[in-house]
C-alpha cells in the first residue's frame, strides 16, 4: 500500500487528546494539498486538522512507539504504521509550527488510530516550521514518565 | 477534587473498572519540594505527565481553531517552509 492510500475512516477509540470525543476522521490526500492532509472530524463538524509527514518537518524524527499504544493499534508491524504531525497553521507562514510531541499514528491496514505522546522525547509540542529547528525543543528531564509496570 | 495525605512508603490503589486490576501509586520519597511518585499499573494503562498532556491537548484546539487558515496559506509557501527544514538527503523513512 502506498503512503497515498489510507483507510477510509480513522477511528481513534479514545479520541485525540484532551478531545475524547473527536474519534473518526477522514484523511483528505488531495494532490492541491500536498504536502498537506487533512484530517477531518466526522464527529465535529468544521474540524479539521492539517497534517504532515513529521520527517518533512524533522528529517531525524525517531518517535518510539509504547507497549500500551502498539497494542491499541492492533499491535501492528512498522511497516503498516503511518506517522503524521499535526500542525498549527497562522496566517503568517513563519508561525506554522508542528507538533512532533503528540504525532497520530494509524494501521494502514485497520484504520486504528491513536494519538500519542512521546514521552520522552524531548520533542515539542510546537516544533517551530517556519524558524531554524531544534531551538524550541522542550527539554524533558526525568527518568521514566510514561512508565507502565 | 479527593484530597488525601500520604507519607513516603505510603501509596494509593486505583482498581481498573471492567479488568479489576490494580494501580498502585507509591509516595517513594519527599525532597524539598519535589515528591518522588512510583507506579505499578498493566502494560495497558499509559500513564503521562499531566503537562504534555495539557500541551498537546492545546496544540489539538489551537490547529482546529486555525484550520480553516490552512486553506489560505499557499501550498507551496508550506512546501518551501518543508523543504528548508530537511537537509538535501531527504527526510527519514519512519519508525
Amino acid at each position: 500500500m502506498t503512503e497515498r492510500e489510507a483507510p477510509p475512516v480513522l477511528a481513534f477509540s479514545e479520541g485525540l487528546i484532551g478531545c475524547p470525543d473527536w474519534q473518526h476522521f477522514s484523511l483528505d490526500r488531495s494532490p492541491a494539498l500536498a504536502p498537506l492532509s487533512l484530517l477531518v472530524s466526522a464527529d465535529q463538524p468544521g474540524v479539521s486538522l492539517p497534517a504532515v509527514s513529521p520527517w518533512l518537518v524533522k528529517h531525524d524524527y525517531s518517535p518510539q512507539l509504547g507497549e500500551a499504544d502498539r497494542a491499541a493499534l492492533g499491535s501492528a508491524d512498522d511497516g503498516d504504521l503511518e506517522w503524521l504531525a499535526i500542525l498549527n497553521i497562522q496566517a503568517d507562514p513563519l508561525l506554522v509550527t508542528a507538533n512532533l510531541l503528540g504525532p497520530v499514528v494509524f494501521n494502514r491496514r485497520t484504520g486504528a488510530a491513536r494519538q500519542v505522546i512521546l514521552s520522552q522525547s524531548g520533542y515539542s509540542a510546537a516544533h517551530s516550521v517556519g524558524a531554524a529547528p531544534a531551538q524550541d525543543e522542550t527539554e524533558v528531564t526525568y527518568a521514566r514518565a510514561d512508565a507502565t509496570a | 477534587m479527593l484530597v488525601l495525605t500520604r507519607r513516603p512508603e505510603e501509596g494509593l490503589v486505583f482498581t481498573v473498572p471492567g479488568s479489576g486490576e490494580r494501580i498502585v501509586v507509591t509516595v517513594l520519597g519527599v525532597d524539598g519540594d519535589k515528591v518522588k511518585i512510583g507506579i505499578a499499573a498493566p502494560r495497558a494503562v499509559t500513564v503521562l505527565r499531566q503537562e504534555l498532556v495539557e500541551a498537546v491537548h492545546n496544540q489539538n484546539l489551537a490547529a482546529a481553531r486555525h484550520g480553516a487558515v490552512a486553506g489560505n496559506v499557499a501550498p507551496d509557501v508550506l512546501r518551501g517552509l518543508l523543504v528548508a527544514a530537511v537537509p538535501p538527503d531527504g527526510p527519514g523513512s519512519g519508525a
